[in-house]
């Protein structure tokens, strides 16, 4: 029944190095797929249907990942903002400072998340 | 309302590989007391429905050890079939995991200074830690109950 999942076309192509060029720090969903030449001469991902859509999440992981760093960036500029514009008033600049902490608390967790699962993701494999 | 609806679904998704693994007990212990001839044996990708020739031996004398029962699991196309989609999921685990896990920290940073979206932030890490232990147990739980286990 699901004897095609596992369907292999034959790679009759040339293997080549595919672009890795970033958009606005956002690497491409091929990050990890290994590329061939295709009719036209072009690199292409090859992307095979079970065991690549991992591979491909990976990819979308790495993207969150970036996306985490210029979150927390933007929003520890916000915040200081904030701060500054707060001018004497102590609510004020106690919610900014509270929105600075946690856009750190946020990046850490991030960055201790991808660290864990790739420090046992090694010691597995 | 909700809530029940929530732990149902938790309940059957965390019992889903034992429905997985029920054929295959089901189907391990008794065809596999049939003497026969291995060489008549097909393969399990061809669709081709398993002879009774597909069977054990060993099972003649009313021995079976788990090495034999696994052979006899590994020729039927059910079994492929589930174990393929079974080493699919359980590989997707990580990378699921790890996703949320980062949109909960996204969220913690975009949270500001209100406490309500931070404790949705802090909600979903929980949860994302709560899947990554379920699974943990479920797959120690597997690998307990079932001989050779259902993932490859």
């Amino acid at each position: 029944m699901f004897a095609f999942l596992s369907l292999k076309l034959p790679n009759l192509w040339v293997a080549c190095t595919l672009s890795t060029k970033t958009f606005f720090f956002f690497p491409p969903w091929w990050e990890f797929l290994k590329g061939s030449q295709d009719a036209l001469g072009q690199c292409t991902p090859d992307f095979t249907f079970p065991g690549d859509i991992w591979v491909v999440g990976l990819a979308i992981v790495d993207m969150l990942i970036r996306l985490a760093g210029l979150v927390a960036v933007i929003s520890i500029i916000v915040a200081g903002v904030a701060y500054i514009t707060a001018s004497g008033n102590p609510e004020k600049a106690a919610s900014a400072r509270r929105r600075i902490y946690n856009s750190l608390i946020g990046l850490a967790i991030v960055f201790i998340a991808a660290a864990v699962v790739a420090f046992i993701g090694n010691s597995l494999t | 309302m909700a809530q029940k609806i929530k732990t149902i679904v938790i309940v059957l998704s965390l019992l889903t590989p034992a429905f997985f693994a029920a054929p295959a007990l089901a189907q391990g212990t008794p065809p596999c007391a049939v003497q026969g001839n291995p060489a008549n044996c097909g393969t399990g990708d061809t669709g081709i429905p398993i002879s009774s020739d597909c069977q054990s031996t060993a099972a003649a004398n009313g021995t079976v050890d788990s090495a034999e029962v696994n052979n006899c699991l590994k020729s039927d196309p059910i079994i492929t079939d589930i174990n393929t989609v079974v080493d699919f999921l359980s590989a997707g685990v990580g990378v699921v995991v790890v996703g949320s896990l980062i949109l909960g920290g996204i969220q913690y940073s975009m949270a500001g200074d209100s406490p309500d979206a931070l404790s949705k932030a802090k909600k979903r890490i929980t949860n994302s830690l709560l899947a990554l232990v379920a699974f943990i147990f479920t797959f120690a739980f597997l690998q307990w109950l079932i001989p050779g286990g259902v993932f490859g």
